[in-house]
């Protein structure tokens, strides 16, 4: 069996004590930032990213990995204790997970969500050992051509996902593009758009941008609002669910872990989907759908399983072909170009220790949200009690150590500090910072494929529509572009968001 | 900021901003020929394809404008007081980083972050301010090995 030797060459990997320290520091950071109320996964990675870059790419990914699992716990965590989720698919948990805390059924909501991750862990990993086996044969025929028609298909299935205008979303690709230019140009090695600042000649750095981006201008958005919090004073007590609560749980677990490893799949799609979906579909299931709503465990169990069945199957586009669908998986493959890395269908065979490291960590990173997180939960209730006036100051004051401390600059602060009023303008403004940051680390890949790809072909743009595989990915892109642009569809998409 | 037009005739300004500065910084590099692309190439292009977006943005601007659309979101304000504070106190650390080490640095930042929320007293944002300093002057160099000045130069 190739697919059991290739994972246990990934646990070999990823079972290096070292790495697991890693998966441990990961999750235990990522939970406690991403605890934070109001405080998503997109937030907590890039906040967090400074911590990572010293590593090995194997251990700085699946640190990364761990801190989005822990971050999606800690969402998870909050949205059932506190009502305010960090991220959007926690507002799922939230409807009928909080409720339960209200009814004294904290702890049982908790352990089910841990327990329904677990087991979509389990299977989801399983999902993507099985489909990169076959994936990765593709990735011999890539050559500039293909690339360029790849990162295009990336790039429009951003803009198409992405929430609120699809010309907005245009517009933020074309900024990230533009923000990639500064720095040399590989080719010829001229300074282009330094403005003679001589830091500048390396181009601006992912980490303090992604960091002002989702970091800073997170921060300031949820300032707009009056902080009203009621943390459950109570002690959390019955941890352990009955035996009629696992009864009830399991069936919609199970689909749940189905519904989301179908949907992370899709480019784009994300966690909020996959949770949507799966409750709604739950809903429907139901006997008694009134008591969605109102503290049903079936309302917990699905969607947590289904987020985290997403979470890990949305690594599949991104570690076989190097396309992200959301803004995690964007800062992941920042992640990996910053340690040289370049994400495409060459990883999984150029870099195996590193696909199947992170694919077996994965399993191993949700195994520790369960033995970790269910045991530390007072300590995630403390951190939740801590005052929002007190936590502010902190993060901010280490994005800044952390912005810093990548290249010893304090060119890296100013840009941290930029990048942070910029990413709260476009917030005010409706525009999604996603696809700029994808674009930013795609752009200038793009430009030297593109260039490449002109010289093979003597200057003529037809060779993306005579090479099989890119004319393949141009039409895809295409048809997605097509599809969205549909009424019905933008209604649905929208519905989605507004819900 | 709240109605659409405002935040489109915004957007578009800054999409106009964006294709100025590609145009104008990027006027010296040279263009080169589509087989052989010299640096200013793509730059031009993406110069030309903000303008046309600044353009579509503005003109929808004007067509929510003349319709008097009246799809308001309901939002809170600015935080001025937010980006104002948050902001001085990021770059007071950039600029004192290099000078003054982490511990006096991490002191002024945090002070002036602390003053974008109301707090309790003058004494609250110091002590705060004090902690936050001597815990990432002990945690960042020494737990974490990062090769961060603590204190000034001199000592």
């Amino acid at each position: 069996m190739e697919l059991l030797s290739n994972l246990a060459f990934g646990f070999g990997v990823a079972g290096t004590w070292e790495n697991v320290l890693y998966c441990f520091v990961g999750v235990v950071l990522g939970t406690l930032v991403g605890v934070l109320p109001g405080i998503g996964p997109a937030t907590t990675i890039a906040i967090l990213l400074p911590v990572t870059f010293d590593l090995s790419p194997v251990g700085s990914l699946i640190m990364l990995a761990g801190i989005y699992y822990g971050a999606q716990y800690g969402g998870s965590t909050t949205a059932i204790l506190v009502n305010m989720p960090g991220e959007s698919s926690g507002v799922i948990t939230a409807l009928d997970g909080h409720q339960m805390a209200r009814q004294g059924r904290a702890g049982v909501a908790l352990a089910i969500a841990a327990i329904g991750s677990l087991f979509a862990g389990t299977v989801s990993t399983m999902f993507i050992a099985a489909s990169a086996s076959t994936l990765s044969e593709l990735g011999l025929m890539f050559g500039p051509v293909e690339n360029v028609a790849l990162m295009t298909l990336a790039i429009v299935a951003v803009i198409v996902m992405g929430r609120g205008s699809v010309v907005n979303a245009l517009l933020m690709v074309l900024i990230g593009f533009a923000l990639g230019m500064i720095g040399t140009d590989v080719n010829t090695g001229r300074a282009r758009f330094t403005f003679g600042i001589p830091e500048l000649r390396d181009g601006i750095d992912f980490i303090p941008l992604a960091m002002g981006l989702f970091g800073i201008a997170e921060i300031l958005r949820t300032l707009e609002a009056p902080q009203q919090r009621d943390v459950l004073m109570r002690r959390i007590e019955g941890l352990w669910p009955k035996w009629e609560d696992l009864k009830a749980s399991a069936l919609p677990i199970l689909r749940g872990t189905g519904v989301g490893t179908l949907v992370g799949i899709l480019p784009g799609a994300g966690t909020l989907l996959a949770a949507f979906s799966s409750y709604m579909l739950e809903k429907k299931l139901s006997k008694t759908p009134e008591r969605f709503g109102k503290g049903a465990i079936e309302g917990v169990a699905a969607p947590e399983s289904a987020n985290n069945a997403a979470a890990q199957t949305s690594f599949i586009p991104m570690l076989t072909l190097g396309l992200p669908s959301g803004s995690v998986t964007a800062l992941m493959i920042g992640a990996m170009t910053k340690h040289g890395i370049s994400p495409g269908p060459q990883v999984v065979t150029q870099r195996p220790e590193l696909f199947w490291g992170i694919v077996a960590s994965m399993w191993i990173g949700n195994a520790m949200l369960v033995l970790i997180n269910l045991p530390l939960i007072g300590i995630w209730v403390a951190v939740l009690r801590i005052p929002y006036r007190h936590l502010v100051p902190a993060i901010i004051l280490f994005c800044c150590i952390g912005a810093y401390a990548v290249n010893n600059t304090p060119v890296d602060v100013v840009v941290l500090a930029l990048a942070g009023g910029f990413g709260y303008l476009l917030s005010r403004l409706d525009c999604d910072p996603t696809p700029l940051l994808l674009s930013f680390i795609l752009g200038p890949m793009l430009e030297e494929n593109f260039r490449r790809s002109m010289i093979i072909s003597q200057g003529d743009p037809s060779i993306f529509l005579t090479h099989p595989i890119s004319v393949t990915l141009l039409g895809l892109a295409a048809v997605i572009l097509a599809v969205s642009a549909l009424p019905a569809i933008r209604r649905k998409r929208d519905e989605v968001f507004v819900e | 900021m709240s109605s659409p037009v405002r935040r489109d005739a915004l957007t578009a300004a800054i999409a106009a901003f964006f294709s100025f500065v590609l145009f104008y910084a990027g006027a010296r590099l040279p263009l080169g020929t589509a087989v052989r692309m010299g640096p200013g190439y793509v730059p031009r292009l993406l110069a030309i394809a903000l303008l046309a977006v600044a353009l579509i943005i503005a003109a929808r601007a004007v067509i929510a404008w003349r319709q008097k659309h009246p799809r308001q979101t309901v939002d809170f304000g600015v935080t001025w007081k937010g980006v104002a504070f948050i902001g001085a106190g990021v770059l007071a650390f950039a600029l004192l980083i290099q000078p003054l080490g982490l511990a006096a640095s991490a002191v002024i930042a945090v002070v002036l972050t602390s003053l974008a929320q109301t707090a309790e007293s003058l004494r609250e944002r110091f002590l705060l301010a004090g902690f936050l300093a001597a815990f990432s002057s002990l945690v960042f160099p020494f737990a974490l090995e990062l090769p961060l000045p603590v204190l000034p130069p001199l000592f």
